[in-house]
């Protein structure tokens, strides 16, 4: 059940249903399997590839402005339009997506909770019709530094402690033990954490069935890992896409004023020389 | 159109090659999809479909297993590269003497038990592939 103070970034899925016809909702999939929206996906939604549309490919960065802005343009976006992302894996790209279109302003942009899985189990509806949307115009507004963390800014603030840093990989990424998820390729020369940090796997705040956790849970998993409103917080992961999900929890659903994903991660700090590295289990 | 009210969407977890994975199956259409995932994070490590649930899964545990073989082979040869000795170790300490005529010491190989397991290793039929 969808807290009512969240249906403003979470939808459900008959929310949704009575909503598909709707020419100012664009519904849009983005999944870790790039393959999944061509067997089957929701009617009329598009798909959008996390690995060649959502990022700059040449300079290891998020679309430009301009790119960005092509992008909403050749998907029928305009800055009115209701966004609804939702992808496999607990939301994990679309989540991506939601944040990289918060940079760039756009007023009206939410999860569908639990989902691709949510999908398939409440409604089953899918088609392999893609759909063609007349292109728009589109201005984004400029980045919003407020929700991106840069490397300095992960430096200056682990190093005098004036961050809440959140690692949200898994428990063995964090302490060293692994230096990618099994099955994928390592992207670093070290095991560890940015000393600092505080192990919150991203996947905690979800249910089995890939729909947030009540608040109060959520809540409770910060906080007993000492994370608080009390400092600005930064998560991070292995590239920046898990930590976009657990960003979205924290701005979103708990409602943190200042959080931000570094998307450099552990990709770019654990490769970097000279920066100090933690491993082990946390402190706490 | 093909849609498929009531996706019959099951998911399950089990050991594969010593790692936990999510096996995700439903129906489109006629034909059944299949992914294998790690869990955690929950990345696709082998995807495959099929006339049926059983042969849409067999295909991504599969494809799931080489992947894994691939990745293991790949950590095991940059970690045998990475204990290579260095020109320093295997020349000795008169070796700085010895000038720009003298012949590269011979490189040792990696043992074959240096870590982690072989390409072809865990390589099995796709009938033979079973979820623990």
């Amino acid at each position: 059940m969808i807290a009512q103070e969240n249906r403003d970034v979470v939808v459900d899925v008959a929310w949704l249903t009575q909503r598909l016809a709707e020419a100012s909702v664009r519904v849009v999939e983005v999944d870790v399997d790039v393959y999944s929206y061509e067997e089957g996906h929701i009617p009329g939604s598009i798909a959008w590839n996390w690995s060649t549309q959502l990022c700059d490919t040449r300079r290891r960065d998020i679309l430009s402005k301009a790119q960005f802005e092509a992008l909403m343009q050749a998907s029928g976006i305009t800055p009115e339009t209701t966004v609804i992302l939702y992808g496999d894996n607990n939301n994990w790209f679309a989540a991506w997506a939601f944040w990289e279109l918060k940079i760039y302003g756009h007023r009206d942009v939410r999860l569908l909770d639990g989902g691709r899985r949510k999908w398939l189990e409440a409604s089953g509806l899918l088609t392999d019709e893609v759909p063609a949307h007349a292109p728009t115009h589109y201005q984004a507004r400029e980045a919003d530094p407020t929700l991106r963390a840069y490397l300095d800014d992960v430096k200056k603030g682990s190093a005098e402690g004036s961050i809440g840093l959140v690692d949200v990989r898994s428990p063995a990424e964090f302490t060293g033990e692994l230096l990618s998820p099994p099955g994928l390729p390592e992207t670093c020369q070290r095991g560890g954490h940015i000393p600092g940090a505080s192990s919150i796997p991203w996947g905690k705040v979800c249910k089995e069935d890939g729909t947030f956790r009540s608040r109060e849970e959520i809540e409770a998993l910060y906080a007993a890992a000492g994370i608080s409103r009390d400092k600005p917080v930064v998560t991070y992961c292995r590239i920046g896409e898990r930590s976009s999900h657990s960003w979205f929890v924290l701005k979103h659903l708990l409602g943190f004023t200042d959080v931000k994903n570094y998307d450099g991660s552990w990709t770019e700090w654990g490769n970097l020389v000279g920066a100090p590295i933690a491993r082990g289990a946390s402190a706490r | 159109m093909t849609d498929a009210a009531g996706a019959e969407l099951r998911y399950r977890r089990g050991s594969l090659d010593g790692v936990e994975v999510g096996v995700t199956s439903y129906k489109i259409g006629n034909r059944y999809a299949s992914r294998v995932d790690n869990v955690d994070p929950g990345s696709i490590i082998g995807r495959g479909g099929g006339p049926t649930r059983e042969a849409a899964e067999s295909i991504a545990l599969e494809k799931a297993s080489l992947s894994l073989d691939l990745v293991r082979a790949t950590q095991a040869l940059r970690r045998s590269v990475d204990h290579l000795p260095s020109n320093a170790d295997r020349a000795g300490p008169s070796s700085s003497a010895s000038g720009p005529s003298s012949r590269p010491a011979p490189i040792s190989k990696p043992s074959p038990t240096s870590g982690g397991s072989s390409p072809s290793s865990g390589s099995v039929s796709p009938s033979s592939r079973r979820l623990r």
